[in-house]
């Protein structure tokens, strides 16, 4: 258990590193040393139980993932990044490499999210942080996750709830707020583990699956019927830091995809309770009607 | 704030006549007419037109009565006989074509109001033209603080039967000024929730079109009555439109959240959030037999079986915002069970199969 010793001077760290952001890149505290870090920018020495597990899906996407994976070293000292290629064309496996990642190579796509359920079961951290390779989120604004994770919460979500001050709002947003309303979750909105980026404990990955995590509104829905602490952390715009999307989405709507998930986050929620998925019926004496 | 701007620009740009005269500051037609505030009129009594369907109103009152031998002739027969006398003139392509509807309304209720010109006793009352019957279901529990307004709206329209559910309470006697040849009052004392008690009511009703009423809120007849004319042969379905109530998202409750996803999830985004949990609406007697008045016990899966049998579902207007349901727990219960016979019905992903996933990888944990 050498974490358990590592866990107080890398909370210190963190605290330094809020002041200033770029210092801690480069100088890095004497005790880190002593566990063996060496640079966030090498990969830890193999026997290191790493605190983070930084999982990644990549899918040509060279452009940002040098600049995505260095920023998820800052995260923690002890972080390993794990990057899941599938489908990538464009050398963005060997970028990832090269700065440090473990990479897992699949040639053709996994599908979407897929890859967050691999890269899971490689992690070895004791916080498990999901975020994506065409999105660079500064580790500062990352560390939140984390740190919410090491105060106690299993899955720490985005406070992200999409476009809402609009009539009509787009598919995934409404179905992500209807989903937390079901779930008796209003104060979630629309946060959900369909947004990234998010971290989980290993007490939520364990408890979860990893598999579940492919289909994130049912591993969110799975976290929250298990009674995990599911919670709003920090507010990251993906909407805006993410123009590429919108071009794809008018190409071809991922729309009917996460929609599906969600109705199947439902009817499993629907078969691990009853057919009113576990709320009582008040005092309705239907039989009076029949 | 740009989105304000444009919005009262758009009021704006909705030129009103101006008006002249002793009820210059009095608005026709704005609101649907009250029958507790017959002030207010549907359309101006200076309308030309208007004042013709008054005068036929009073021709055809007086030719009726003549047919009849007795001098008392009971104001019910002479109602009825007003309704009839509306609906035959609207179907007989006498009420010009092409009309308003609150035009319609206006000259129906002036017409009526010259056919029962001649009766001392006679209420005020609102035609609609209807070629098939109607009743209305109100369910109501004590206090009766409202019922009294909810019935005189009722009792203006062509409805033949008010079922009053009274659940959950003893009534040793009713207060007389709800007494009407046409209430029927049920009161069941051990029944405590009210959609069990509308079912009841559904069940016991003889009439083509059903309509539910909130027992607390009174809503005008002339809004009512959009719902009666709906349901008449057009459309199985009549909801209310509820949508313009919250127009942002942000400010809509989990409940409205979830009746809107349910719409989304059955392919009817068009509903928008407007659902059968929410009063008044509306069903024709096709609609009560192919949902069945056991299922409407539980509101939102009534309205996803009425999606999913293919019933025509319409908004009959927008008729204030009645007593929504409140209780999160059985809203959200409600929900389950309707997703629950959609599932069933349509299939997992209700018809949003996902054929991107390589799902097989997950399941072989050494890749």
């Amino acid at each position: 258990m050498t974490y358990k010793r590592g866990r107080k001077p890398a909370r210190a760290s963190l605290l330094r590193s809020k002041g200033s952001k770029r210092k801690a890149k480069f100088a890095l505290p004497a005790d880190q040393a002593e566990v063996g870090i060496l640079s966030p920018d090498t990969q830890p020495i193999t026997g290191t139980t790493p605190y983070v597990s930084v999982i990644i899906p990549v899918m040509n996407e060279r452009r940002t993932l040098r600049r995505v994976i260095a920023e998820a070293f800052r995260v923690h000292p002890r972080t390993e990044v794990i990057v899941v290629a599938n489908g990538s064309a464009d050398g963005s496996a060997a970028i990832a490499r090269k700065s440090g990642a473990k990479v897992l190579s699949y040639a053709k796509p996994l599908g979407h999210d897929v890859p967050r359920a691999v890269g899971a079961r490689e992690a070895r951290g004791d916080v498990l942080l999901f975020i994506d390779a065409d999105m660079v989120i500064p580790a500062a604004k990352l560390r939140k996750f984390v740190e919410a994770v090491k105060g106690g919460v299993d899955v720490a979500l985005n406070d992200y709830s999409g476009p809402v001050r609009k009539s009509v709002v787009h598919g995934v947003v409404l179905a992500k707020h209807a989903l937390n309303a079901l779930l008796l979750r209003p104060d979630l909105q629309g946060a959900s583990m369909t947004a990234i980026p998010h971290a989980l404990s290993r007490k939520a990955l364990d408890t979860i699956g990893a598999s579940p995590l492919a289909v994130p509104p049912l591993a969110h829905t799975m976290a929250i019927r298990e009674g995990l602490k599911v919670q709003r952390v920090v507010h990251v715009n993906v909407g805006r830091l993410n123009p590429l999307r919108s071009k794809r989405e008018r190409r071809h709507s991922l729309e009917p995809l996460i929609v599906g998930d969600h109705l199947e986050a439902i009817q499993w929620w629907l078969k691990h309770t009853d057919s009113r998925g576990g709320y009582e019926d008040g005092s309705r004496q239907r039989w009076m009607v029949n | 704030m740009r989105t304000r701007r444009k919005h009262t620009a758009a009021i704006g740009r909705k030129k009103t006549p101006a008006r002249t005269g002793p009820d210059k500051h009095r608005s026709y037609a704005k609101r649907p007419a009250t029958i507790a505030n017959p002030k207010r009129q549907l359309v101006s009594p200076y309308s030309s037109t208007a004042s013709r369907w008054y005068q036929e109103g009073v021709r055809d009152g007086e030719g009726w009565r003549q047919t009849k031998s007795t001098a008392g002739i009971p104001p019910e027969e002479a109602r009825d006989a007003a309704f009839e006398a509306w609906s035959d003139k609207y179907y007989g392509g006498t009420v010009t074509n092409g009309i308003g509807w609150k035009q319609l309304l206006g000259y129906g209720q002036k017409y009526a109001a010259g056919f029962l010109g001649g009766f001392a006793d006679a209420k005020p009352i609102l035609p609609v033209p209807l070629r098939t019957t109607a009743a209305a279901i109100v369910c109501a529990t004590a206090p009766l603080l409202g019922l009294d307004r909810v019935l005189r709206e009722l009792d203006a329209l062509p409805i033949r039967q008010i079922i009053v559910v009274i659940y959950g309470v003893e009534i040793g006697e009713l207060p007389e000024e709800l007494a009407s040849p046409r209430v029927l009052f049920l009161i069941w004392p051990n029944v405590t929730d009210p959609d069990v008690g509308r079912a009841l009511g559904a069940k016991l009703a003889a009439a083509d079109t059903l309509l539910f009423v909130d027992a607390v809120k009174p809503v005008a007849a002339g809004a009512l009555a959009r719902f009666l004319w709906e349901c008449d042969g057009r459309a199985d379905i009549a909801l209310n439109d509820l949508s313009m109530r919250s127009i942002w998202f942000h400010q809509r409750g989990g409940i409205q959240r979830l009746q809107e996803f349910l719409n989304a999830s059955l392919n009817r985004p068009d509903l928008k959030s407007n659902s059968l949990s929410t009063l008044p609406y509306a069903l024709s007697r096709k609609a009560l037999n192919t949902i069945g008045a056991a299922t409407l016990c539980v509101p939102a899966k009534a309205h996803a079986v009425a999606i999913m049998s293919k019933l025509r579902i319409v908004t009959g207007g927008s008729a204030g915002s009645s007593a929504l349901p409140s209780d999160d727990r059985i809203v959200a219960g409600d929900h389950a069970e309707a997703w629950h016979e959609a599932i069933a019905v349509r299939g997992d992903r209700l018809g949003r199969p996902d054929r991107r996933r390589n799902r097989t990888i997950l399941d072989n944990p050494d890749r």
